[in-house]
């Protein structure tokens, strides 16, 4: 521990997390809500500060699921609440300001993409795209936020065993799929073993 | 007996890793006797790697200055601020996790009943949601329980905000109250919920709710059944970097499967020289696979051929004479292109724009200095070759403290044609130039103008006190349509004039993938355009976006012409270091025309080589001729040149007290100063050689024709580091001189800045396949690198070592 000054002590803990995580956060949060930046923002933000309020103790040694946990329940409730208002605004004309890959289900694809660039993005993560959407989650916060599955578990709110099937099962699609496997079934087999 | 399947998950959590000790050893020994599963496992880990590699390759956004600003602000409050409402039960225990058996099972029961309900829709399980989620951040009382203890101090912006955060969570529960108790299943509706512990059930439900449809529910449920027939949950052990698991086989395995659907090892062949025919693994694709990538992109890319400098003896070619670059985007299309699992196309590897995309901490000039930038001069060992010596000349600008930036006035001339509707090209500009506008102030002004089918003025010259406007002009461009860079260019700089700030910044930022329909504009009228446009005091910055099909030449040409930079944005962080980080130095030129010229001692180089800058290269008349072009240098850069040397027989060290290599030198305080006027014809005044003849080049310092001086063989000097610049808005260029004394350092003696710019000079010979690598393999430059890593605060020496593991990986998998 830092003995100089608690203040400091914290603020250089604050500083460092949000160093840290700051990119990490919004990459995954943007994509839970559909691409929408600034509401992104607005949410790793507030993590931020909910941290600040935090005893430091709550959460050491599992400060990164406890970040991407508050940036998770607070993107779903935007989502539930936005679903809820039904606002009767009509959709901005055009959300691709939005950063990253439009969003992560392909509706949200620009019309065209696929057709028109070979360089768009690597044929896997345009087949992560196509994995429902707890599968898609779950592998982001494994291979995007280097988490192990007890943390995920505890981001997501579900059971270690569960996480492991998801990503087992989110794996072996894309496997099959990268191998051009045309299997319409989803259990997992192995191509020509 | 073992009846083990591929459908388990066990095969996954011990391919990343994620087994505990007692899960690991009894599982390897389950696949024992299993080649099927081994197998599995290993392909389980190739693409695992191969996520990995795509997943961190995505750009990650950032917060708005101001948003981390209020952050920081508030970063040393106690944790004594309470959020209304909150409250701390953060985290259970961690043996929470583990209820063995429970909850999958309660799982499934729980969704195999939960599905008839999930079916009416999610926004009103999604609400129910609200009420059992058992979570800290779950939307708070009503605050009528008015206990509100926020602190009494709260900065304005940040109250603010967290009123709005409270608003939203009364509104919610509003909502939440309104639903109808008949609208939520009943608890009672769980009748084997005695056994189960409340949270899990609740969790249980949480997820059944979650989930968007009947199908992907149905197919969660088989997982789930799956899983419990296996009726194996046991802890899983937490893992720190699973990915550093996979072997290198298996990541050369990654690639190589993409194309050839098998896990045969990967072959390495170092030849690829054929833009045609693309390398990979040392295999040219076959025309069957070439489904299997994402294209052939090297033949889109455009880059101009690189013919390396060679040894030339200073008996011959006393003179090296090349312009400064400060361009780095060699380094992003490098990075982009490994990124992708592809060998960088030698051409697009461009030594000094690799060296240059670092900073080095050369030591600034003070503010009373006579030039606005200052040399560094370091002599060491040549670590690929060391018997040679190796020169590192480091120019660094002044720097402008951010407050005192002159204002600002900027032209964002972006390409909207279709081509640049994908992810990593608009989108990415529009990001990086609203982080730009969060970082201007309010005097600075900026406009937009876009070109595609037509071009257009999307916004007039707007002061950034008007911030809104501006990002929300960003915001709204879409692309579509063809290109014709031409008139867009003609708009921009004459938006640019009709704002132009005297003692200013006057700039045009150009963005786009490159595609300039050259049908409308040939590549010529528009370097003519721009060299014209050049002359009004506006310069030019090019920014390219975006994968393939970047006129990475003309790109550059542009930049050159229009007395600015060259930079590749690949990544979000990427344009954030090129127009954040490096602001103040993109912008502000501080010396323009920037030219170097070497003199080489011949009594002790016996030949030199100047490492990059190929496309730089002067003649040695051009360096005392004004009205040859040459490099802009921005506040607060730096610029590195490395020469190779080849020492005579004997070298004659410098005796103690001349020139230290390490020391800056002062250039202007103990070395002569002169202008020359005009082309050529300089009259030459120079202090400690009054003799000076006139002539278009400077007189040699260490040889008659064919005769040493005195100084050749007495001063034990190396090389003299003749510099000419101009005043950002000045016509007639000023000469700074000192020469140079090797002091015999050795390697290990030398400098971090040393030898990371070293490193990072092998790094690219190795990927051209240079003719002068000599003994540079990846595993030597990830050495020198780390011993130059320094503290490198942002992570860019760090990325580098990893970016060199990566070439190995694709250029030489055998050699990890």
């Amino acid at each position: 521990m830092d003995s100089s000054s608690p203040a400091t002590a914290q603020k250089q803990w604050v500083c460092d997390a949000l160093e840290r995580y700051e990119g990490p956060l919004l990459r995954y949060t943007v994509r839970l809500l559909n691409g929408d930046l600034e509401a992104a923002r607005d949410v790793v933000q507030d993590a931020f500060v909910r941290l600040i309020q935090q005893e430091r103790s709550s959460v050491q040694g599992h400060l990164a699921p406890w970040l991407y946990r508050v940036c998770r329940n607070r993107a779903l409730d935007r989502i539930r609440k936005e679903q809820r208002m039904q606002t009767s605004l009509p959709d901005a004309p055009d959300r691709n300001g939005r950063l990253g890959h439009a969003s992560d289900d392909g509706a949200r694809e620009e019309p065209g993409e696929q057709a028109q660039q070979p360089e768009a993005r690597s044929r896997l993560l345009v087949m992560v795209a196509d994995l429902p959407e707890r599968q898609r989650e779950v592998l982001r916060l494994k291979f995007q936020g280097d988490l192990s599955y007890r943390e995920i578990a505890e981001i997501m709110d579900l059971t270690v065993s569960h996480v492991g099937v998801l990503i087992h099962t989110g794996i072996q699609t894309l496997r099959q799929r990268m191998t051009g496997s045309t299997d319409p079934k989803r259990s997992a087999s192995i191509p020509n073993a | 007996m073992n009846d083990m399947t591929n459908n388990d998950p066990r095969l996954t959590a011990y391919a990343l890793g994620e087994l505990d000790d007692a899960e690991r050893a009894e599982f390897e020994s389950l696949l024992a006797d299993r080649q099927d599963l081994r197998a599995e496992v290993d392909a389980i880990r190739s693409l695992a790697g191969e996520l990995h590699e795509e997943l961190m390759s995505e750009p990650a956004p950032a917060l708005s200055g101001k948003q981390r600003d209020a952050i920081r602000a508030r970063a040393q409050d106690a944790p004594s601020l309470r959020l209304v409402g909150e409250d701390d039960r953060t985290f259970r225990p961690a043996a929470w996790w583990w209820r063995a058996g429970v909850s999958g099972a309660a799982a499934v029961l729980l969704l195999g009943v939960a599905l008839p309900m999930m079916m009416r829709g999610r926004g009103r399980s999604g609400e129910l949601a609200i009420e059992s989620r058992d979570n800290a951040l779950a939307p708070t009382e009503p605050t009528s329980a008015a206990g509100d203890s926020r602190g009494p101090d709260l900065s304005n912006e940040l109250g603010t905000q967290l009123e709005a955060a409270r608003r939203e969570s009364e509104e919610l529960h509003a909502i939440v109250d309104e639903v109808k108790p008949t609208d939520a299943p009943a608890e009672t509706a769980f009748p084997w919920q005695a056994g189960a512990p409340d949270s899990e059930l609740k969790k249980a439900k949480d997820d059944a709710l979650y989930i968007a449809g009947y199908v992907e529910a149905r197919e969660e449920l088989e997982d789930l059944q799956r899983w419990s027939d296996l009726n194996r949950d046991q802890p899983l052990r937490p893992s720190t970097n699973s990915i550093s698991l996979l072997d290198s086989t298996s990541r050369a395995q990654v690639r190589q499967r993409r194309l050839t659907q098998n896990l045969a090892p990967a072959r390495f062949a170092g030849e690829d020289d054929d833009e045609s025919q693309q390398l990979y693994y040392g295999r040219t694709v076959q025309e069957g696979e070439r489904d299997f990538f994402d294209g052939d992109l090297a033949s889109r890319d455009r880059f101009n051929p690189i013919v390396e400098n060679t040894f030339l003896a200073p008996i011959d070619a006393p003179l090296s004479t090349f312009s400064i670059d400060v361009d780095t985007a060699s380094y992003s299309m490098v990075r982009r292109q490994l990124r992708e699992g592809r060998r960088p196309s030698p051409d697009s590897v461009r030594l000094e724009e690799l060296i240059n995309y670092f900073d080095y901490d050369y030591e600034a000039p003070s503010p009373g200095d006579d030039h606005p930038f200052r040399a560094n001069v370091e002599v060491a060992a040549c670590p690929w070759q060391p018997e040679h010596r190796l020169v590192r000349i480091g120019i660094k600008g002044m720097e402008i403290p951010r407050d005192d930036r002159p204002a600002t006035n900027l032209v964002f001339l972006l390409d909207v044609s279709g081509s640049m509707n994908e992810p990593s090209k608009l989108p990415l500009v529009k990001q990086g130039l609203m982080r730009l506008v969060d970082n201007l102030t309010v005097d600075d002004r900026v406009a937009i103008v876009v070109y595609a089918g037509a071009s257009g003025l999307v916004l007039d010259s707007t002061f950034v006190s008007e911030r809104d406007t501006i990002l929300g002009a960003l915001d709204r461009l879409s692309a579509g349509g063809s290109t014709n860079g031409g008139a867009g260019i003609e708009l921009a700089y004459q938006v640019a004039q009709e704002h132009f700030i005297k003692d200013g910044v006057n700039r045009v930022i150009l963005a786009t993938d490159g595609d300039f329909n050259v049908g409308v504009t040939s590549q010529g009228d528009l370097i003519r355009l721009i060299e014209d446009k050049a002359k009004s005091g506006v310069f030019l910055t090019t920014l390219g976006f975006g994968m393939g099909n970047l006129n990475d030449a003309m790109l550059e040409q542009l930049a050159d012409k229009g007395n600015g930079m060259c930079a590749y944005i690949d990544t979000i962080e990427e344009a954030q270091k090129v127009l954040i980080d490096q602001m103040s130095g993109s912008l502000v030129t501080i010396a323009k025309d920037v030219k170097i010229q070497v003199e080489f001692n011949p009594a002790v180089v016996k030949s030199y080589r100047l490492l990059g800058y190929e496309n730089r290269a002067l003649a040695a008349q051009d360096f005392n001729d004004d009205t040859k072009d040459a490099g802009e240098i921005g506040a607060g850069h730096s610029v590195t040149a490395l020469y190779e040397i080849e020492p005579a027989a004997t070298l004659a060290l410098a005796e103690p007290g001349l020139a230290a290599p390490a020391e800056p030198s002062r250039g202007g305080a103990d070395h002569a100063l002169e202008s020359a006027e005009g082309a050529g014809a300089a009259a030459q005044q120079e202090a400690e050689q009054p003799d000076h003849a006139e002539s278009t080049i400077d007189p040699l310092r260490y040889q008659a024709p064919a005769v040493l001086t005195d100084l050749a063989t007495s001063s034990g000097e190396l090389l003299t580091v003749k510099l000419r610049y101009k005043q950002p808005d000045g016509d007639t260029s000023t000469l700074v001189e000192f020469p140079v004394a090797d002091q015999g350092k050795s390697w290990d003696a030398a400098s971090g800045d040393f030898k990371f710019a070293a490193a990072v000079a092998a790094y690219g010979m190795i990927l051209r396949d240079s003719a002068y690598k000599g003994s540079a393999t990846f595993n030597a430059v990830m050495d020198w690198a780390r011993a130059g890593e320094g503290a490198d605060k942002q992570g860019y020496r760090q990325q580098f070592v990893q970016l060199v593991d990566r070439a190995q990986q694709i250029m030489d998998p055998k050699s990890e």
